[in-house]
């Protein structure tokens, strides 16, 4: 059987595995940006800041120690997303409609974001379900090098979709 | 303005490096609304639809 210690860290682990398979979409669909040079609609541009809500929960527990209230964050994220991606997967969901950019392995990219974000609440349940298990008093420690290595990749990708995002939409709410 | 959301999250990067929890959470709550308001507004305005 684990030890609550054993859980604690087990979690935090998952929870760093989270944000670096979130960073992973968001650095994958950033790649095809400007290898493809599509530029992102504003629909998938809020996807990306689902995406990065979600990641933002994980990030929390990881500097704050695992609570309730962080997971919610990224419940609310993920809800969110994948509302956002529903919207465009039905904009274009008739058969003689246009789709928005090419698609991966059989696949629209808004539609590989509703699987990310659906299996986002799946992860997060999960989590939650080993939070019951390893609720042990939280001591303050200084971050370890994988933490530091998630909030870098993190960074570099909100640091990245400002500067582009405004470099194609400047101060308007963008069009598309 | 659509810059501005991702900037809300930059700002929240920058608040948990200060170790501010509460405004970091809040602040991505607030961030999360604001998004909503800007698929509300992509919504009505492809519609055309003045609200």
């Amino acid at each position: 059987m684990l030890s609550l210690n054993h859980t604690g860290s087990l979690q935090k682990t998952l929870n760093a595995l989270f944000i670096m398979v979130i960073c992973g979409v968001l650095l994958s669909g950033y790649s095809y940006q400007f290898l493809k040079a599509e530029l992102p609609c504003p629909l998938c541009m809020l996807q990306r800041l689902a995406m990065i809500g979600v990641a933002m929960g994980p990030l929390l527990n990881l500097s704050f120690g695992i609570r309730m209230e962080h997971y919610a964050l990224s419940l609310f994220s993920c809800v969110f997303g994948a509302a956002v991606s529903l919207r465009q997967i039905a904009l274009h969901v008739c058969r003689n409609f246009s789709t928005f950019g090419e698609p991966v392995l059989g696949f629209d990219l808004y539609v590989w974001a509703f699987i990310v974000f659906t299996c986002s609440i799946f992860a997060v349940a999960l989590l939650l379900f080993l939070y019951g298990f390893g609720k042990e008093k939280e001591i303050p420690h200084e971050p370890s090098p994988l933490n530091k290595v998630v909030f870098g990749l993190l960074a570099l990708v909100v640091v990245g979709n400002i500067v582009t995002t405004f470099m194609e939409c400047g101060f308007s709410p963008c069009k598309g | 303005m659509m810059a501005a959301l991702f900037l809300l999250f930059g700002i929240c990067l920058f608040l948990i490096i200060t170790k501010e929890r509460k405004p970091a959470l809040y602040l991505a709550l607030v961030n999360l609304v604001l998004c909503f308001l800007m698929l509300l507004h992509h919504a009505t305005s492809i519609l055309e639809i003045r609200l």
